[in-house]
């Protein structure tokens, strides 16, 4: 059996998606820490903070994307490429924005 | 020997899932790259794709199941501000590690850094996971979850030995035009 018969468009929904849930939570984080106002409204469980819902909408942004990109790629070939290079675009971004010395730099004493 | 609520959740969070997960992680990764069919007999691919299947998984729920016990049950505990007046911190991780310079580090980097990145890991393991299982034994037809690795590396040491032998092909014909003056 060859790879062809199965469809890469479902596997690229799930990268991509992933991409989209690193970069949503490494976004949050980073205005969370800027924005004082924000971090009070993503403060979804007190005992936890802003963390609850800083990772609760990158979370949220990762299903919705799946379910969408899933849906649009059902059972479609695609060019992995461009898929994988936004993805890996996405996680940096998630990485860099998660990372305490980078998202710091945007603190507002 | 006994636990407390406390220690129990905290031994639970980084010995049972955060230490499984680091387990499961390095089988996963052998088994991806052993993951050729020059390397492997066909019963031996199975065998490879069945454990990989198992390790990932377990890598999944592992990672899902440490990052929520984590945020949700040992890390209110870590955050939590002591009481106005209170001197004795041992019960108040972060507070005690941020009232001395030389060890607020470990949250200001450590413990920050730790708390987001976490859940970055279920995500991508998730992903990976639902990859595994559709593909199955095709992972290892084209070689291409090993090649995913190894072809960037190729390029880039074939661009590196094609730079240096144009480097040394020019420092030559420096060196030759030079012994051809008087």
């Amino acid at each position: 059996m060859k790879n062809a018969e199965i469809k890469n468009g479902s596997s690229a929904a799930a990268i991509l998606a992933a991409g989209i849930g690193l970069a949503v939570t490494g976004i949050m984080t980073l205005t969370s820490e800027a924005i004082a106002a924000w971090s009070k409204a993503l403060t979804w469980s007190k005992p936890v903070g802003a963390l609850s819902g800083k990772t609760s909408l990158g979370l949220i942004a990762w299903i919705v994307g799946w379910i969408v990109f899933g849906l649009l790629w059902k059972g479609k070939e695609l060019k992995l490429r461009p898929v994988l290079v936004v993805s890996v675009i996405l996680a940096v971004v998630g990485l860099m924005c998660t990372f305490p010395p980078f998202f710091e730099l945007f603190v507002k004493e | 020997m006994q636990f407390t609520a406390r220690e129990f959740w905290t031994a639970m969070h980084g010995m049972a899932f955060g230490f499984g997960f680091i387990l499961f992680f390095t089988a996963a990764l052998a088994l991806i790259l052993t993951l050729h069919p020059k390397l492997l007999t066909a019963d031996g691919l199975k065998r490879n794709v069945v454990l990989l299947k198992i390790s990932g998984t377990a890598i999944a729920v592992l990672s899902w199941l440490a990052v929520f016990i984590g945020s949700y049950v040992v890390y209110p505990w870590y955050r939590a501000a002591p009481p106005a007046g209170t001197t004795d911190l041992g019960s108040f991780a972060r507070s005690r590690l941020l009232a001395t310079p030389a060890i607020s580090g470990w949250h200001s980097f450590g413990m920050e850094w730790k708390e987001h990145l976490g859940w970055l890991v279920p995500i991508i393991a998730t992903a990976a996971v639902f990859i595994i299982w559709r593909y199955g034994e095709k992972l290892a037809e084209e070689g291409h979850a090993v090649d995913l690795v190894r072809d960037p590396l190729r390029r880039l040491r074939a661009r590196g030995d094609r730079q240096g032998a144009r480097r040394h092909h020019h420092q030559g014909s420096r060196g030759r035009l030079r012994r051809k003056k008087p």
